[in-house]
């Protein structure tokens, strides 16, 4: 069990697909969900799937060269202030629109159209 | 961090510290238009002057994660062009409707410094972030009329949308990243390069991140079949705010295909030409297709966006395909877009001044009787986009065109393409034509008041009109800047 | 040298005139009254008329600085170097200076013309700036030296020609008019900006001479083939031109303002696809397919509309038709080769028909708006001007000689002979007939018989005021001599002379055998001449017969039928005018009738179809396509996340394959 893990977790592959699953389970929700609250979760989600897949490919790239590590430490650093950015602006619009429409169903909106 | 570094950044520094200004003066006398709109102009203008003034610089900055070229400095004037255009437009309809000015100048402010972020942005990190700076203050833009349904829903669906496609985005960027071990675009460059030459191992998700990072852009520049947000974005926000989400953010996307395809990902430009091939002639074609069948002008002119962000995808297919020609036609036409489409919007937003007023054709019937000037100046930029010569918006075409018939001697495909893009020129005026014939050759209703105008809208309204005819009759003026430009790429 | 300044000066006073015209005439309108809205832009396109013809005279004797090819000017550089260079530019010739004779001349008095036209209207500052704006568009298409200012002009034409048949918008079939015109040029201006497209990409320079000269020395090594750019170009010609199947929007663009008809749809706009074919003469040269083509079509469309004219009781109808008839007979002459004649007729063409257009807005104008044919009659001494000139531009179309359309009609009959296109001879013989019948049947109609006005107009029934009749007279006076002036001696006149060194490229191309010399033992040229004054006579006889001024008084035929034998018959074959109306019913009711009514049809049903159809399957797709726009964010997510995959999907494709 244990070697197992140890394998996995030599595995540059292995977190590439745990990344796949978490973005494609964001995407999944954001599709699926239709309180506009949950879809800004999901999109979270997709988010650090992607954190996920930039620490990985820093860590394995060209055999853990450091700079590499350090630099997608930075990057994920980066993407979560993006993240909160762009979740602050979301939650306004959200309020924004509750106050008009009073519900926060996204299928809702639809007054225009084609 | 030195000197030089601060230098080579001032004019996007300066961009920030203006929008903040903003704030402080809006703090300081709440209020008070005038000082927000003294502190936005003559911000904008020394941000337009060190951009000038670092320009012939060009130099790299912060570890070569930030460079100013000939293209940083045009895009970046034509991005304080049009802020200073869209600020110009706005406080007519904005205090007419008891929205706060200074806050909005603030926000366009900062959408504006991501947009020169992009237009700077040696590094792929860098870029993303300059597209959220951009994109981040324009949902807020869309949804800034709050208390207006269409407008929250507007913004709603832009920001969920937006959000989601930043996402695929960002996840495209890691995936370079990981397949080039760099996010310098100069090394993704050489590493892409070895990788086709065969020298360096490859990786079919390559072709993976490729694909993520192209329906990225392609929501942002609003490229079917990506594009379901803008309709519904364009018609909902206020009208000064949709001429700026038509041009502003549609510029900035074209930007950051330029630094990421025709910068970093160029090597590969065999492989993705072909999407973007598909994607100019899907995007124009439906976007003049649909927008036939529309009576809301806000939202025809939305449609058209689409279709012109076909004709400029055109040009950069054909720069793709080797002709530098679409580059420059790529870059004029976006400047040409941004005067006549502002122009255009202007127009509705002058017209809407008064709240309850519809963007639908019939306000614009018989308004060369109530107001000669706003019809005859529309008609100008209807023509101009249109394509109709000489004006700006037939030289735009033009270019494009030339580029992609040049790119045809090599590529079958061009010739193809450029025979589309004839053609959907010529579909395209009928729509144009339609409020032409409202204004000129209806009689409205009811009896319509008229509204007065302020100083501020005539002045934009100048300014774009001038452009639209100068472009017309003298492109070299713009041309040059264009190809030197260019260089910076090709 | 002066000429520097004054060629740009031409195009350059209408655009002053319209830019003034539209910004303060409204306020001049309400402030002063209509003469002072109307004072610029006469008086702008007048200057240009003047000079205008202090450029022409010696452009068309080729004095120096014009010379054989001409004088291009240039005002300054529009498109910069790198790749291409287009210069903002102006190409004067004879060919050239001919069009400017006619859009001027005839621009200017219809100008003059519309002031007493328009007395009635309410914004007619609006009409005069679109007039102006026309005038513009005109002058650039025809003084430019490359084909971007060509291209230019040709879609300001289209634009400021819609703006002007819908000028009384009120009406909706002017509307509807004005978008079907719109739509149909627009199907010619595809054609055309491809064909520039090709002329590019085999020549790489726009400017008009050079490229020319480039794709013909070039040959078959060109990328494009000839017949193929040519052909594109003439589907732009046949646009603007209105030529089959591309005619329809012509007959219905009537409902404009009359003086529009005869500006825009009989002297100028029309002539734009004449003119651009023959300033693309060793383009068409080298391509003799296309040139079959351009004959055929030209031809066809010759006959098909004299057809149509018969049956039309429309004033301006039968005028809009026999128009598209002539520009037939331009285009036959243009691909048989006879680039001169096509030119000579488009000049004698544009005046006598400028001229018969204003005679129609006259009568109009006189009778209260009436164009229904059915409803004038027995005019003639009320509007005797009108009569007058109008009957000199009837002789003159139908081609008797001396007047203006005998010369140049030869001439298109004659070459068509001698270049061995029978048939096209053959039926454009025909058309002549025919065009000589339907003219005299409108003249008859209008002016003579019984008068079936409204009786209440009929006592107010008028002449026009002096601004109408004066261009009428001054219409005439071309019309009458123009053909004498320029036209002889026969096939070697002054205007061949003038227009020798402009097609001497395409005539090298072509070097046509000298044709025979006699026919039937005759002179070929004395055969074809007495031909086609025969058929001209033919058909004006047969229409006098039936529609003459010189109808039997009832008294006289109850005279004549007490009488005897030969008397009888005499009175039996007066009474029944020769039998000619049994004869015409035979002919032209049964017979000819059934064409024009099939041929009418067919026009209507499938051609007209064929436009509007374009149309609707486009905008059903735009319907069908704007249903994805549900306006729900899960479909739109889910759009995208298809996009997605598919780009993803072909990306694998693509960047999987083996390099």
């Amino acid at each position: 069990m244990l070697s197992a893990l140890n394998l996995i977790s030599q595995n540059l592959n292995a977190y590439l697909v745990l990344s796949g699953i978490l973005f494609s389970i964001g995407a999944f929700g954001f599709l699926a969900r239709r309180n506009a609250i949950s879809m800004l979760m999901s999109i979270e989600l997709m988010l650090n799937a992607v954190n996920l897949a930039f620490i990985a490919f820093g860590a394995f790239l060209y055999s853990s060269n450091a700079r590499h590590a350090a630099e997608a430490s930075v990057i994920a650093l980066i993407v979560m202030a993006a993240a909160a950015a762009e979740a602050t602006v979301g939650l306004a619009i959200v309020i924004a629109i509750y106050r008009n429409r009073k519900t926060p169903l996204v299928d809702e909106y639809d007054a225009m159209r084609q | 961090m030195n000197a030089s570094d601060i230098t080579a950044m001032s004019p996007f520094v300066a961009a920030i510290l203006v929008a903040a200004g903003v704030i402080l003066v809006d703090l300081a006398w709440p209020g008070r238009r005038t000082a927000a709109l003294l502190v936005t102009f003559a911000g904008l203008a020394i941000v337009a002057a060190l951009t000038v003034a670092v320009g012939q610089a060009g130099t790299t900055a912060f570890n070569g994660s930030y460079r100013v070229d000939s293209l940083t400095t045009f895009l970046d004037l034509l991005f304080i062009s049009i802020s200073a255009l869209t600020a110009a437009f706005a406080p007519d309809y904005l205090g007419e409707r008891k929205l706060p000015v200074a806050e909005f100048n603030a926000v366009l402010l900062f959408a504006m410094s991501g947009a020169m972020l992009i237009a700077g942005s040696a590094d792929l990190i860098v870029l993303f972030l300059g597209l959220e700076l951009m994109v981040l203050p324009g949902y807020l833009l869309a949804g800034f009329h709050k208390t207006d349904g269409f407008s929250t829903e507007g913004a709603i669906k832009y920001f969920l949308l937006g959000s989601f496609s930043s996402a695929i985005f960002l996840f495209g960027i890691a995936f370079v990243f990981g397949m080039t071990g760099s996010t310098r675009i100069d090394a993704v460059s050489s590493n892409l390069a070895q990788v086709v030459a065969g020298t360096a191992p490859f990786s079919p998700a390559l072709g993976l991140g490729l694909a993520f990072l192209m329906t990225g852009v392609a929501f942002k520049i609003a490229a079917v079949p990506f594009h379901y947000w803008t309709p519904d974005a364009y018609q909902g926000s206020p009208t000064p705010v949709t001429g700026y989400l038509s041009v502003g953010p549609k510029v900035g996307a074209f930007a950051v295909i330029i630094r990421l395809f025709a910068g970093a990902l160029l090597p590969m430009a065999a492989q993705w030409n072909i999407m973007i091939m598909v994607l100019a002639a899907l995007t124009m074609t439906l976007g003049n297709l649909v927008a036939l069948t529309q009576d809301n002008v806000k939202r025809m002119l939305a449609y058209s966006s689409i279709a012109h962000t076909g004709y400029m995808l055109v040009g950069f297919a054909a720069f793709a395909a080797g002709q530098i020609q679409g580059l420059e036609g790529l870059l004029y036409y976006g400047a040409a877009y941004a005067f006549m489409n502002l122009g255009a919007f202007a127009v509705i937003a002058a017209l809407q001044r008064r709240t309850g007023v519809s963007s639908n054709l019939a306000t614009f019937a018989g308004l060369v009787k109530r107001e000669p000037a706003l019809a005859w100046l529309m008609t100008l930029f209807l023509l101009s986009l249109t394509g109709i010569p000489p004006t700006a918006g037939f030289f735009g075409k033009f270019y494009v065109i030339l580029a992609a018939v040049q790119a045809g001697q090599t590529n079958q495909w061009m010739n193809v393409l450029a025979v589309l893009t004839v053609l959907n020129a010529a579909a395209a005026a009928f729509y144009y034509l339609r409020v032409v014939v409202y204004m000129f050759m209806r009689d409205p209703d009811a009896e319509v008041s008229v509204a007065a105008h302020g100083r501020l809208v005539w002045t934009g309204l100048t300014v774009t009109t001038v452009m639209t005819i100068v472009l017309g009759f003298f492109p070299g003026l713009l041309l040059d800047m264009v190809s030197t430009a260019a260089k910076a790429i090709g | 040298m002066p000429y520097d300044t004054l060629i740009p000066l031409i195009p350059l006073l209408p655009i002053l005139g319209f830019a003034f015209t539209s910004l303060f005439g409204r306020r001049l309108q309400l402030r002063y009254g209509r003469w002072a809205s109307e004072l610029v832009p006469v008086g702008v396109v007048i200057a240009a008329w003047v000079v205008a013809m202090i450029v022409v005279v010696p452009a068309l004797q080729h004095q120096a600085p014009f010379g054989d090819s001409g004088l291009d000017v240039k005002a300054w550089t529009w498109i910069p170097a790198g790749g291409l260079q287009v210069d903002m530019g102006f190409h004067v010739d004879a060919l050239t200076a001919c069009l400017l004779i006619v859009v001027t001349t005839i621009g200017m008095l219809v100008h003059v013309y519309s002031i007493g036209y328009m007395a009635h209207d309410r914004a007619t500052w609006r009409f005069f700036a679109y007039l102006n704006l026309f005038m513009v568009s005109m002058l650039v298409l025809v003084l430019a030296n490359n084909w971007l200012l060509v291209f230019a002009g040709w879609e300001l034409v289209g634009l400021s020609s819609y703006s002007l048949i819908g000028f009384w918008y009120e009406r909706r079939s002017a509307a509807l008019a004005a978008k079907k015109a719109f739509i149909v040029n627009r199907v010619g201006d595809v054609g055309f900006a491809l064909g520039i497209m090709a002329i590019f990409l085999n020549t790489g320079t726009l400017n008009i001479q050079d490229s020319l000269a480039k794709l013909v020395s070039q040959g078959a090594s060109n990328t494009i083939p000839l017949t193929v750019v040519a052909l594109l170009v003439f589907c732009g010609a046949m646009g603007k031109s209105a030529q089959f199947p591309l005619h329809v929007w012509l007959p219905d663009a009537m409902e404009g303002p009359t003086p529009v008809s005869a500006l825009i749809h009989a002297a100028t706009m029309v002539n734009a696809g004449v003119y651009l074919v023959a300033r693309a003469n060793p383009l068409f040269a080298s391509a003799q397919d296309a040139m079959i083509v351009v004959a055929a079509i030209g031809i066809f469309t010759a006959f098909m509309a004299a057809s149509i004219a018969f049956t039309q009781t429309d004033i301006k109808r039968v005028l809009a038709f026999s128009t598209l008839s002539q520009l037939g007979y331009m285009f036959a002459a243009l691909g048989v080769g006879a680039f001169s004649a096509a030119i000579f007729h488009l000049m004698s063409h544009g005046f006598f028909k400028g001229l018969l257009f204003l005679d129609s807005g006259s009568v109009i104008h006189a009778v209260h708006d009436e164009q229904d044919m059915n409803r004038m009659g027995g005019l003639w001494r009320k509007i005797p001007i009108t009569h007058g000139t109008m009957l000199i531009a009837t002789i003159a179309i139908s081609g008797i000689p001396p007047l203006a359309g005998f010369f140049s009609k030869d001439e298109i009959l004659g070459e068509a002979f001698k270049n061995g296109f029978a048939w096209v001879w053959a039926i454009g013989v025909l058309v002549a007939i025919m065009t000589a019948f339907y003219m005299w049947r409108l003249m008859g109609k209008t002016f003579y018989g019984e008068s079936h006005v409204d009786p209440s107009v009929a006592p107010k029934v008028h002449e026009s005021a002096w601004q109408m009749t004066l261009p009428l007279v001054l219409l005439a006076i071309p019309s009458v001599f123009l053909g004498m002036a320029v036209g002889l001696p026969l096939g070697n006149g002054l205007l061949v002379q003038w227009l020798a060194p402009v097609f001497k490229g395409a005539e090298e191309i072509l070097a046509r055998p000298a044709a025979a010399e006699t026919l039937l033992g005759l002179p070929t040229d004395t055969v074809l001449i007495t031909i086609s004054v025969v058929a001209a006579v033919a058909g004006l006889v047969v229409g006098i017969g039936l529609f003459g001024p010189r109808r039997v008084r009832q008294e006289t035929i109850d005279r004549i039928s007490s009488a005897n034998g030969v008397m009888r018959f005499a009175y039996r074959l007066s009474l029944n005018k020769w039998w000619f109306d049994e004869l015409n019913d035979l002919l032209f009711i049964r017979i000819g009738g059934r064409v024009a009514a099939f041929l009418w049809w067919f026009d209507r049903t499938i051609v007209d179809g064929t436009v509007n159809g374009v149309g609707t399957v486009v905008r059903d797709a735009g319907t069908g396509l704007r249903q994805i726009q549900t306006g729900r964010v899960q479909n739109y997510a889910l759009g995208i996340a298809i996009g997605l995959i598919l780009m993803a999907g072909s990306l694998l494709l693509i960047v999987g394959q083996p390099r």
